[in-house]
Formats: C-alpha cells, sequence, structure tokens
C-alpha cells in the first residue's frame, strides 16, 4: 500500500508537469489542442492523487504501523472516526489533503468552464497546475505520507524497515470533533483562493483585464471567503472547548496566519463591487487577489515552518525553505505581471465625493488592508526584529487588541454608514433625514450604557455601533420590501422575500453584515469576562457572580470500559449548581489520561451556555488533597457562534445561483444605463462613467474575439449591461420593467455582444 | 486624488501607526531560549521575556499552592515559579517543551503565563528515531 501510494503520487507529479508546460506553451503559442491535452492531464493528476489520498486512508483504517505517518499520528485504541480524520492531524497528511483539494478544485474549474472563458484557460491551468505541481513536489520529497517505518542506527540513518506493534497515538487535543472539520474547511478557504488568483493571472497574461475574470471567479473567491470565516470560527470553538483556558481567539501566529488572507479577501471582495458596476480599482484588485492568494500559502507555511513560535505548529521542517523560495517566485512573477500591464489596467474614474459609496469602499479596502499589515507585522515581528536587532521580540495580545479594536471599530461603523451613502456623491440632506434617528437613538443608548455604570470606552462604542449598525441594516430590508409593497403590491413577507430572491447578492452581504453584528457583540462581551479560581475539597463550595458550585464526588474510571481496549483513564468532579439560589443541575469538569505515548492529560472543559453568558468551569487539577476548579463567567459568547452561522447563511445567499436574479440583475443595469446617453449626449446623469466603456474597449485583449454564450441575452441588452457606450451610438429608449427584455428595434449594425462584452466589430 | 482624501488616509494610516508604536513598549517580550537568556541577562533584566526550554525531569513540584519547576536548554537550567492564574496547559509534563512569560528575579524566573508545546512533541519523537519500537504499552 506504501508503494501503491508512492507510485501514485508520482504519476501524478509526472502529470502535472506535462499539464504545466502544455497548457501554457498552448496559451503562449496558440495551440488549442496542446492545451486540452493540459487540462486532461491534469484530470489525470486528480486521479492518481485521489489514488494515493485512498492509499494513506486504508492504511489508517487498518492501522498500518509500517507507514510511518500513520504510526506517529494513530494507534489501535483510537476511534475509527478519528482514524479517518488522522489524515489531515499531522504534516505530511494535512499536506496531501491540500494537493487533493487543489486537483478537485482544478477538475471542478476544468467542468465549469468547459467551452466558457476559452482565452483565460490555458493560463488558469498553468497556474493550477503551477501550483499543484509545487504542493506534489512537497508530498513525494519533503513530507512524503508513504514512507516506510525504519528504525534508525545511532547515526540517525535507517537500517531496516519494522512495523511497531502499536502506534504513536493521535495527539488528545485533536480528539474533538471541532478538530475533526476545522482544518479541512480552513484548508476548503485557502486552496479555493488559488482560482481567483489563476484567473487574475491568466487575465494579466491576456490582456483580457475587464470583468471577465471577476466574474468567472466570483464564486470560488465567495466560497474561499466563506470557508475561511467560518473555518476560522471553528477553530476558536475548537480552543473555547478543548484548550480551557476561557477564550477563543489569542492571536496566535497560526490563528493570524488564518486571518490575514480572509482580511484581504473581505477587501477584494468589496473592492471588486466597484470594478464591476464603475471598472475602478482595477489595479488595486489585481494587488488584493495577489497578496491574498500568497497570504494562504503563507498561512500553510507559517504553520508548518516553525518559524514563529506558536502553540499550533508542527515539526520543524525542512519545508522552509521550498516555501520561501515558491513564494518569493510567485510574488516576483505576479507582480511582474501585474507591473507590465499596468498600463492597460489605470482607469481614467476617479472618485469624485468624499461622502459617498465609492468613497466608502476605498475606505473600506484601506482599513481591511491596514489591518492586515498590522496582523503581519505583529506576528512576524519577532524575525523582523531578530534581522535587524539580534533579538527576537514578540508583541503579545495586548499589543494586538490595542491596534484590532480600534481599527475593526472603524471598519464596524463605516459598514453602518455606508448604505446611508448614495453611489458618486451623496446628497447631504437626504442621507441627515434617513440618519437622523438611528443616530440619535445610538446616542441615547450610549448615554445610557454610560449611566448604568459601563466604563470600559471601547465596549460602550462597540454595543453603540452593534445598534447602529443593526439598525441600517433593518432599515436597507424595510425600505425594499416597503417599495415592493407599493409597486407590486406585495404582501409583507412575500415583498420582503422577493426582494432577498431577487437581489440576492446584495442582501446576502447585508445578511453577512448582520453576522457581523452578532460576532462583534460576542467579541465586546469579553470585556466583560471574570474568572475566579478556587481549591475545593469534598462538599465545599465557591461562588463566581450570582453562581454557586459545591463539590459533591469525584468519580474516576477508564473509556472505553474494557481494560484491553481504553483510551483514557478519566476523573471527574461532580459539581451541584446554584444559579442565584435556585438550584440548576450539575456539572462535569472532566481530566482524562490518554493512555498512549507519554500519557497526555487532557482536560475536558463543562460549559453552560445562555445567549446572556457562558458558565465555563475547568477541573484545573489537584492541589494537595484539595481539587482546582476555575471557573469563567463569558458574556455574550453565544453570539460568537451565532454570528458564524449567520454568516454562513449570508454568503449562502449570496453565492446560491440564481437564474432569476440573474435576469433582474440584468435588466434592471440596462435600464440603468439607458437614460446614461440622453438624446443630448450628455452622459452627466450615467451611473457609470464614460471612461468605462472606453477603457473597456481599450484593454487589447477584449477586443480578441470569444464564442458567443447560448444564454446570451439580446445583443443591445447584454451591451448595455457592461457598457454606457460612447454617447453617438443611438440608444434605445428604457425597456419597460416586464420579466422579459424586449430587443430593442434600433439596434446599431456593427455593434455585437461577445459574452458579456462589447467590441466594434470590424 | 483629491486633497480630502489624500489627508484623511494619513490621519486614518498615522493613528494606526501612533497606537502600533504607542502599544509597543508595555506589549513586548524578549523570546528566548534558557541558555540564551542567562547570556544576555545583563541587557534584558527587568525586561518582559518569554523562555523557551524543556521542563526538566522531577523539577515539578507545588509548595504553598505555587508551581515551581525548571527549564533547560543546552546545559543551563532556569527555575521557573508559577503565579498566574490561568490553569496549566494540559501538555505541561516533565519532558515537555514550555514557553514561560513573566520576568526574571534573580534566582528565579516568575512566569505569569505557560504555554507547552502539543503537537510538535508527537512528530518530533519520531524525527528523532530513538532506535526502538516504541514501548506503548507501559
Amino acid at each position: 500500500m506504501n508503494d501503491l501510494g508512492q507510485i501514485s503520487l508520482l504519476c501524478a507529479f509526472a502529470f502535472t508537469l506535462y499539464a504545466l508546460f502544455a497548457s501554457a506553451a498552448g496559451g503562449v503559442f496558440g495551440k488549442r489542442r496542446l492545451a486540452e491535452s493540459g487540462a486532461r492531464a491534469m484530470l489525470c493528476a486528480l486521479l492518481f492523487v485521489t489514488l494515493a489520498v485512498a492509499c494513506l486512508e486504508v492504511l489508517l483504517l487498518t492501522s498500518d504501523f509500517s507507514n510511518s505517518y500513520v504510526w506517529s499520528i494513530s494507534n489501535h485504541a483510537l476511534p475509527a472516526f478519528y482514524k479517518a480524520s488522522a489524515l489531515w492531524a499531522g504534516q505530511d497528511g494535512s499536506l496531501l489533503l491540500w494537493t487533493w483539494l487543489l486537483t478537485i478544485f482544478t477538475g471542478l474549474v476544468l467542468w465549469q468552464n468547459r467551452g466558457r472563458n476559452r482565452p483565460l484557460m490555458p493560463y488558469v491551468i498553468a497556474v493550477l497546475s503551477g501550483t499543484t505541481l509545487f504542493f506534489l513536489t512537497l508530498n513525494l520529497f519533503s513530507a512524503n505520507a508513504f514512507d516506510a517505518y525504519h528504525v534508525l542506527g545511532a547515526d540517525g540513518r535507517p537500517i531496516h524497515a519494522f512495523t511497531p506493534p502499536d502506534g504513536n497515538g493521535l495527539n488528545p487535543q485533536l480528539q474533538n470533533p471541532y478538530m475533526v472539520i476545522h482544518p479541512p474547511i480552513l484548508y476548503l478557504g485557502y486552496v479555493m483562493f488559488v482560482v481567483p488568483f489563476a484567473f487574475a493571472v491568466a487575465a494579466l497574461i491576456t490582456g483580457r483585464l475587464g470583468t471577465e475574470w471577476t466574474r468567472a471567479s466570483r464564486r470560488w473567491t465567495l466560497f474561499s471567503w466563506m470557508f475561511l470565516g467560518f473555518g476560522i470560527i471553528l477553530g476558536g470553538h475548537w480552543a473555547y472547548e478543548e484548550l480551557g483556558w476561557g477564550g477563543y481567539w489569542a492571536w496566535d501566529p497560526v490563528e493570524n496566519a488564518s486571518l490575514m488572507p480572509w482580511l484581504t479577501a473581505t477587501a477584494y471582495l468589496h473592492s471588486v463591487m466597484i470594478q464591476e458596476r464603475k471598472n475602478m480599482l482595477r489595479v488595486w484588485n489585481m494587488v488584493l487577489v495577489i497578496t491574498t492568494y500568497l497570504l494562504c500559502i503563507f498561512g500553510t507555511f507559517l504553520t508548518r515552518s516553525g518559524v514563529v513560535s506558536s502553540v499550533h505548529s508542527f515539526a520543524t521542517s525542512n519545508l522552509g525553505p521550498l516555501f520561501t523560495i515558491f513564494l518569493l517566485t510567485t510574488a516576483a512573477f505576479a507582480f511582474g505581471l501585474l507591473l507590465w500591464r499596468l498600463p492597460l489596467l489605470k482607469s481614467r474614474a476617479r472618485m469624485e465625493s468624499m461622502i459617498s459609496r465609492e468613497s466608502s469602499f476605498l475606505f473600506n479596502n484601506l482599513l481591511f488592508l491596514v489591518a492586515c499589515f498590522a496582523v503581519f507585522w505583529g506576528t512576524m515581528f519577532p524575525v523582523i526584529s531578530e534581522a535587524i536587532t539580534g533579538d527576537k521580540i514578540q508583541v503579545g495580545p495586548p499589543w494586538f487588541n490595542k491596534v484590532m479594536v480600534p481599527v475593526g471599530l472603524l471598519i464596524f461603523l463605516l459598514m453602518g454608514v455606508a448604505p446611508l451613502f448614495a453611489w458618486r456623491r451623496t446628497n447631504r440632506e437626504t442621507s441627515c433625514a434617513t440618519s437622523s434617528l438611528p443616530v440619535v437613538l445610538s446616542a441615547v443608548l450610549g448615554a445610557l450604557l454610560f449611566a448604568l455604570g459601563m466604563r470600559q470606552f471601547y465596549a460602550v462604542v462597540a454595543f453603540v455601533l452593534c445598534f447602529f449598525v443593526a439598525w441600517t441594516i433593518g432599515a436597507e430590508f424595510v425600505k425594499g420590501a416597503r417599495a415592493r409593497m407599493r409597486s407590486a403590491r406585495e404582501p409583507a413577507w412575500t415583498a420582503l422575500y422577493n426582494l432577498v430572491y431577487l437581489n440576492h447578492r446584495r442582501y446576502g452581504g447585508y445578511l453577512v453584515h448582520f453576522a457581523m453584528v452578532l460576532l462583534f457583540m460576542g467579541f465586546t462581551g469579553m470585556a466583560f469576562r471574570v474568572d475566579e479560581k478556587g481549591a475545593l475539597d469534598l462538599g465545599e463550595s465557591m461562588r463566581v457572580k450570582g453562581y454557586e458550585l459545591r463539590l459533591v464526588d469525584v468519580r474516576t474510571g477508564q473509556y472505553p470500559p474494557l481494560p484491553a481496549k481504553a483510551n483514557y483513564n478519566y476523573e471527574y468532579l461532580l459539581l451541584e449548581l446554584t444559579k442565584d439560589g435556585k438550584p440548576s443541575g450539575r456539572l462535569m469538569p472532566e481530566r482524562r489520561q490518554y493512555l498512549v505515548g507519554q500519557k497526555p492529560v487532557s482536560t475536558e472543559v463543562e460549559i453552560r451556555s445562555t445567549l446572556k453568558e457562558d458558565l465555563y468551569v475547568v477541573f484545573a487539577g489537584v492541589e494537595g488533597e484539595r481539587f482546582v476548579v476555575q471557573v469563567y463567567v463569558n458574556p455574550l459568547v453565544m453570539w460568537v457562534w451565532a454570528g458564524a452561522i449567520m454568516l454562513l447563511v449570508g454568503a449562502a445567499v449570496s453565492i446560491v445561483p440564481n437564474p432569476e436574479a440573474a435576469r433582474e440583475r440584468r435588466r434592471r443595469r440596462a435600464a440603468a444605463r439607458v437614460p446614461a446617453a440622453l438624446p443630448d449626449g450628455s452622459l452627466a446623469e450615467s451611473p457609470c462613467p464614460a471612461s468605462t466603456s472606453f477603457s473597456v474597449l481599450a484593454s487589447a485583449g477584449s477586443l480578441l474575439p470569444m464564442r458567443r454564450r447560448p444564454s446570451c441575452l439580446p445583443p443591445s441588452n447584454n451591451c448595455m449591461r457592461t457598457s454606457s457606450t460612447a454617447s453617438s451610438i443611438p440608444v434605445p429608449p428604457r425597456t419597460p420593467p416586464c420579466s422579459i427584455p424586449i430587443p430593442p428595434a434600433n439596434t446599431p449594425t456593427g455593434f455585437v455582444a461577445r459574452s458579456g462584452r462589447c467590441s466594434l466589430t470590424a | 486624488m483629491a486633497p480630502k482624501f489624500v489627508v484623511t488616509i494619513l490621519l486614518l494610516v498615522g493613528g494606526v501607526g501612533y497606537l502600533a508604536v504607542g502599544g509597543f513598549q508595555s506589549a513586548k517580550s524578549y523570546y528566548v531560549t534558557v541558555d540564551e537568556m542567562y547570556a544576555k541577562l545583563d541587557r534584558l533584566a527587568g525586561q518582559k521575556m518569554k523562555v523557551a526550554g524543556v521542563v526538566s525531569e522531577n523539577s515539578i513540584a507545588r509548595e504553598d499552592g505555587k508551581l515551581k519547576f525548571s527549564l533547560e536548554r543546552n546545559g543551563k537550567v532556569l527555575p521557573v515559579e508559577y503565579v498566574g492564574s490561568d490553569p496549566v496547559p494540559d501538555m505541561f509534563n516533565a519532558g515537555v517543551e514550555a514557553v514561560v512569560a513573566g520576568f526574571y528575579r534573580d534566582p528565579v524566573f516568575e512566569a505569569d503565563h505557560i504555554q507547552a508545546k502539543c503537537a510538535s512533541k508527537y512528530e518530533a519523537e519520531y524525527a528523532r528515531g530513538d532506535g526502538t519500537a516504541p514501548a506503548q504499552s507501559d
């Protein structure tokens, strides 16, 4: 099985290598069949990597300890569930999972774009296979999951193969359901972002720098963003339940490593809207996509390299140099391409007013970047300071909180005020009228909180902002639903449903914003956390903030109860809980000692959650004759988990394909664009500056012929969507808001739509 | 770009920069191993430090409710007294790689935080390869 896995990886490597060169050459020399053979080679690579993963799973499930990875990560007593998921519990296996996911996504991209985006695809495949090749190199030469177990001689050289009777065992802290899903979900996020990067590079190489690549990769970006975000929170949940220090976030380097690409991806998700709408910020978007991709790779690297000391770090390994080389070459290549294409990317559109939707997006981006940079700086500071002064200086969580809390609150504030701004330029009177009520109410709330004795400045600000943001988001829903109720005469709930259904991207986004409100509520709650430590004897009790815990009994045993199969010994405290004088059940915080390796201990925390607060009880050990109990009261933690679910819901709403909404969107855009060129030829009221169409047309690549999609709308309408064409071209009158777009009779000749793009035929 | 934008952007970046620099002194700690700490002691005395080392065998003791142990690295041994309030991490045990944060108060290190490395131990074991089949049943 070891050999089969090894051979599969080698085959995959060969096919990927071929795919890289075939698709790149196919693209450069315009050889379509060569490029297609490259794409097929990637499918073969997918097949072989899948085979390798299957081999490793078989090895894990059959507990074949002749494989050193299986030995290091598993043992006979490990439950089958964890045996299967041990695939990603260690370095070698998790890198194999990376490769596997990447090849799967490559397959999906190929399937999704069959017959679409033809000019881009060869380069997309080349980038995907290039990245796959790098990871396969790691899988084969640096972190091979199929190495046989060898007995080593005194000089460290392997002497002979050997099958140990039992394995080393899985780290007990990883024996937690959240640990089973957290890494793959985070990986999904990391790996998926390779796809938008591949499209961005393809766009740079081909010079097709319009919205083609952003549209082709939109869903991938959203999925990646969603998985990253959800994965980060799941990791927090794991830490909260498993590590027993009463919190879920500690600015640990590995946590930071996953947060950084999420921050830049969030910035990109926002600024790409500006590109799609106004064709601005195109260079900026490229920078964001490239940076996010590099940060995704960097995150994978940071977890493994031991460059920065972290609780997460795997064994210090030899992966560092390989990753550094890959990161540097990719960065040089991508930014080099960007510099080369800079003249084509420049947009002539400009920001017009400080108080406008565009500028709020601009500041949003700026703040996300500042946040990302701060996190990067703080995380890498030991490395930087060592290089400069020779001392490794770390900055702890207080520093991150000091910098990130205000930045986070500013972003949050922007999120609340942005919906009040109009595109281009905000009419001060109307925006004042709509915002005066929430502003006044927020001020009242702030005064109230202060009067009630809340003295932490940031906490008061955060709660006030939560209210304000929730209000403005709610107002958007109410406003939209009311409009529908009037215009379409729908009852309230139908109107609300249709509103979200037909504008799923926008309102999905608002739902995510609402998730942020929940998250910020939860984060702020932690400012009021209380903790207390007590050493109790049987019958004694301790009090924390209205809770009273009395130690009733201490029980010990083995699990599973069969001595031959036992995985761990346990010892738990039986605590009787009284809340505000009323008995409220029993708590059983537990300590486990696993029976493998060095007999590691694991704390099983007991948590009582309510919307108001969590009671978090840890059995922290024995001091003499007494049992040490650590109790935390963490307010509003549930809101964080609720926010995570909301984030999924919101992202799902905006991802799920909705043909009806797409049609509606196209129609509305077309309708909005029509008055762009009024009979007098003025473009003054156009939501889309004249330079839009100009720069689209100017980008050389966009003039290349493309296959027309059968699903395209009638040409003229489609044209309206992407460009408010030069005013000399006659434009049809506004189409009535009916469900089927009517092709206007006076479509100019020589003006055809090509897959959502307009160009003048020769 | 309009000057208004430039000014706002500069204000934002400057503000964050101010916070970052201002918060730095109170939040920084020197990351050293036990032997490095002794080597640099004249310079780092009184500074907040994070010291990494391996918990010495048979050194863990509890006296008057306080946890005491020592860390070693490259032949140097550092006695540590834990004065923090958080529970000691699960992985903390003799022979484990640990990082303690706090101040050196001659002759002991007063740690208010202990971090024990987990995952690494598992794989490092194999990488070191002691030449024998691991005895798992003891």
